[in-house]
């Protein structure tokens, strides 16, 4: 087997165009499941039982099956029921909606480790709900939360090939249809691996010095 | 630490592994799988090309006719590893299957890669389109003159090189995942056409049974396809063994009972050789 550098020539532009759509993927798809989570945290927490039961349970169920069932589900069986989604909108809606139950989880610990004496001393110097939020528990909720959430975005970055099973042409989909016409895996293959971590590299480094920068001070 | 091989046991040791290499090479394939037992195939479940039972037992036209060769060759049995067109090649490459029997065409840019056998199956193409054939959709070129309209068809497919050669861009085609998930797109709307050979869309259609969907069948302007079964580009006594025997099917008429079943035309089959697509293949 010998690398062929006409092969990486004719593949790249393709290659390109795919992890643009990757890239476009990944970035709408955190951003519905940083929202998703945090309306889901928030249910789940809520005073009525029914609607914290609800949530979840339903946000239990999409953890706990695979994402690609869930592609599936989306892309073939909801038109039947009248609900169409393009392939991009169906990726992105299944993967912003799966990641969206372990964002939660992330929102969730950070405000419960924040210490009860905070909510006992915001309640004994008698302020509001507003400002018990705003001033004491979210200012000591939320740095925790950033390294989890960089570190989602950089998982869900990977799981993107999952949705080339429902004709979304992303990075690993454009190099397997190349593949498909000209049987050539080599190149192709190690490209994607490239670009995978021509991405992910600078983030999880971008991830690290969140960590250190909102890393607990005890 | 540096390995030192010395000493006449290490040498000897060295020796057996090169000499049994040397063995390795130079076996030949049907050897080899007379001692197994079974040829492992690739097929793409694709009926009537092939087909693969509820208990996994792999049968279709492909199959059945190289399960009859093999059996002549003294190979009594055939194992089935489904395989998407597309990937078959590279598989027969890396020798992950000892052949592929699927209806595989025989196309020149294949032949670059690996050898067929002489063909086995020919059949017509076909379109699946919405009943009425709203956007009148007969050929590829159809398509092409039409850039709204869309169609799907598998990856690395012949029925996407035709569509490509006549002008067909890239961004009409949506390769899909399994000839029926392509179905499945055709009816919700997400594609115009569906296009594979005649034969296989005919068999998705009576399954899918859906009267919102027509065939459109021949498809004119394009070749018919012939397939054969596909080897390794080394094995070529191999499948000279196979032409060998295939011949003898042929001859004797069990071809003809074993095809016409599926619906395929033994005539048309006998009508053409590899040259004719392939020379010197």
């Amino acid at each position: 087997m010998e690398w062929d550098w006409n092969v990486v020539a004719s593949v790249t532009p393709s290659l390109l165009n795919g992890l643009i759509v990757t890239v476009q993927a990944t970035i709408v798809g955190a951003v519905l499941a940083y929202v998703l989570g945090l309306v889901i945290a928030i249910l789940k927490m809520s005073g009525n039982k029914a609607v914290a039961f609800i949530t979840y349970w339903s946000s239990e169920f999409i953890r706990r099956t695979p994402l690609l069932v869930q592609l599936y589900f989306l892309f073939y069986v909801l038109p039947d029921f009248g609900i169409f989604l393009s392939p991009f909108v169906a990726g992105v809606i299944g993967l912003g909606l799966h990641f969206s139950t372990y964002t939660s989880e992330v929102y969730r610990a950070g405000i419960e480790n924040v210490p009860k004496g905070q909510w006992e001393a915001a309640r004994s110097l008698n302020y509001s709900a507003y400002h018990t939020w705003r001033f004491v528990i979210l200012p000591q909720a939320i740095p925790p939360m950033f390294p989890p959430l960089a570190n989602y975005l950089i998982t869900m970055f990977k799981e993107t090939p999952l949705l080339s099973a429902i004709t979304v042409v992303e990075l690993f989909n454009a190099a397997n249809i190349y593949s498909n016409s000209h049987y050539k895996y080599l190149e192709p293959m190690t490209l994607v691996g490239l670009f995978f971590l021509l991405v992910s590299i600078p983030a999880a480094m971008i991830a690290l010095k969140i960590e250190n920068k909102y890393k607990p001070l005890n | 630490m540096k390995i030192k091989i010395n000493g006449p046991v290490a040498k000897l040791g060295l020796g057996l592994i090169a000499l049994s290499a040397a063995f390795a090479a130079s076996a030949d394939t049907l050897d080899d799988l007379r001692k197994k037992g079974y040829a492992t195939v690739a097929v793409a479940n694709e009926p009537p090309y092939s087909d693969i039972k509820a208990d996994g037992y792999v049968t279709g036209a492909a199959p059945d006719v190289a399960r009859a060769v093999m059996a002549k060759l003294g190979v009594p049995e055939i194992d089935a590893k489904v395989i998407m067109y597309g990937a078959m090649i590279p598989a027969l490459q890396a020798r992950r299957v000892d052949m592929a029997t699927s209806g595989l065409y025989i196309k020149p840019k294949r032949c670059e890669s690996i050898i067929y056998s002489e063909p086995d199956l020919c059949g017509a193409e076909a379109f699946a389109v919405a009943v009425g054939n709203p956007l009148n959709i007969m050929t590829y070129e159809d398509i092409a003159a039409n850039p709204d309209a869309t169609m799907t068809t598998c990856a690395g497919c012949a029925e996407e090189a035709y569509a490509l050669e006549r002008g067909v861009q890239p961004s009409q085609i949506k390769v899909f995942t399994d000839p029926p998930s392509g179905i499945k797109m055709l009816q919700q709307g997400r594609v115009n056409v569906f296009a594979l050979s005649g034969l296989g869309t005919q068999d998705l259609l009576r399954k899918t049974n859906d009267p919102n969907l027509e065939l459109v069948m021949p498809v004119t302007g394009v070749p018919m396809g012939c397939a054969g079964a596909a080897f390794n580009a080394n094995d070529t006594a191999f499948r000279d063994a196979y032409d060998a025997a295939l011949k003898e099917l042929k001859d004797s008429g069990e071809f003809a009972k074993i095809i016409e079943p599926y619906g395929f035309s033994a005539a048309a089959t006998l009508a053409v050789k590899r040259d004719d697509f392939c020379p010197g293949n």
